[in-house]
C-alpha cells in the first residue's frame, strides 16, 4: 500500500474535537483500519489536544494544533504537533493503577491510556513546537 | 425487593458528554442508592475523562456501600477499563439480565 496521510488542524477549542475525530474516523473507515486503531486514533486527539488546550498555552489567544495521520505497511503513526511551552508528557510518572477505589487519584490516566494502547511513542521538540508521535501496527 | 437502578448509555463517553451521563449516574444513585447498572451495548468510545466519571461512580458506590456492574461491554472499550485498572471495580457481565441479577 502507498503511503497515505491526512493532516487536520484544530484550534486551541474544545468544540473542534469532535469534528476532527470524525474526520479522522471516516478516513480511517475509507482505508479499512481496524476498530482498535480507530479507538487509538480518537483517544489520541481526544487527550492530546485536550492537554494542549488545558495546560499548554501561557496566554489566551487562539494557537492551532495539528494533527497528521498516516498509513503505510500495516502501521498507522498520529503526530500532534502545538506550539505551546515545551512538555513532554511522557516524563509523567504512570498512575498506580493497582491502588484501590477509595485511593485512586481522579485523572492522569489519559496519556497512560496511550503508552499503553500504542506500540511506541516519541516526543520532541522541534522549531519551537512540540510534536508526540504515536505507531500502531495491525493486521 | 427494590428494582435495580439501570442506566442504558449510547455513543461516546468523552468531553462533550461526561457531565451528563455523571449527572445521570448521581441522579440514579440518589433514587436507588444500592445499585446501578450501566448497560454499555451501544458504548463505542470511553476517553480518560470518561474514565474519571466511571471512577468517581465507584467511589460513590463504595462509600454507600452500592453494588455497581457492568454488561455488554465492546472489546475496545474494556481494554481501557483493564488498562486504567478500573476493571477491578466494575463487575462485566455479558448480558443485562446477568447484571442485574448480580446487584440483586
Amino acid at each position: 500500500m502507498e503511503n497515505q496521510t491526512l493532516i487536520l488542524q484544530v484550534k486551541n477549542n474544545f468544540d473542534d474535537i469532535p469534528a476532527a475525530n470524525e474526520a479522522a474516523s471516516v478516513w480511517l473507515g475509507d482505508r479499512n483500519a481496524p476498530p482498535a486503531i480507530d479507538y487509538l486514533a480518537n483517544l489520541a486527539i481526544e487527550e492530546l489536544v485536550t492537554n494542549c488546550i488545558k495546560y499548554g498555552y501561557d496566554d489566551a489567544g487562539e494557537h492551532q494544533v495539528q494533527i497528521t495521520l498516516s498509513l503505510a505497511d500495516s502501521q498507522m503513526q498520529l503526530t500532534v504537533t502545538d506550539d505551546g511551552h515545551a512538555f513532554n508528557p511522557l516524563d509523567l510518572p504512570p498512575p498506580d493503577t493497582n491502588l484501590p477505589v477509595e485511593e485512586r487519584p481522579i485523572g492522569g490516566l489519559g496519556i497512560h491510556l496511550l503508552r499503553q494502547m500504542s506500540d511506541r511513542m516519541e516526543y520532541v521538540r522541534i522549531d519551537g513546537k512540540n510534536q508526540l508521535t504515536l505507531w500502531k501496527r495491525y493486521t | 425487593m427494590e428494582q435495580p437502578g439501570l442506566i442504558e448509555l449510547i455513543g461516546r463517553i468523552d468531553n462533550n458528554t461526561s457531565s451528563s451521563i455523571e449527572a445521570r449516574i448521581n441522579a440514579s444513585l440518589d433514587a436507588v442508592p444500592a445499585s446501578l447498572v450501566l448497560d454499555m451495548a451501544a458504548v463505542d468510545f470511553v476517553s480518560s475523562l470518561g474514565l474519571r466519571v466511571m471512577l468517581t461512580a465507584a467511589k460513590r458506590c463504595r462509600k454507600q456501600n452500592a453494588k455497581i456492574a457492568l454488561c455488554s461491554v465492546s472489546p475496545q472499550v474494556a481494554e481501557v477499563f483493564q488498562l486504567s485498572g478500573l476493571s477491578s471495580f466494575f463487575p462485566m457481565h455479558p448480558d443485562r439480565a446477568a447484571a442485574l441479577q448480580s446487584v440483586q
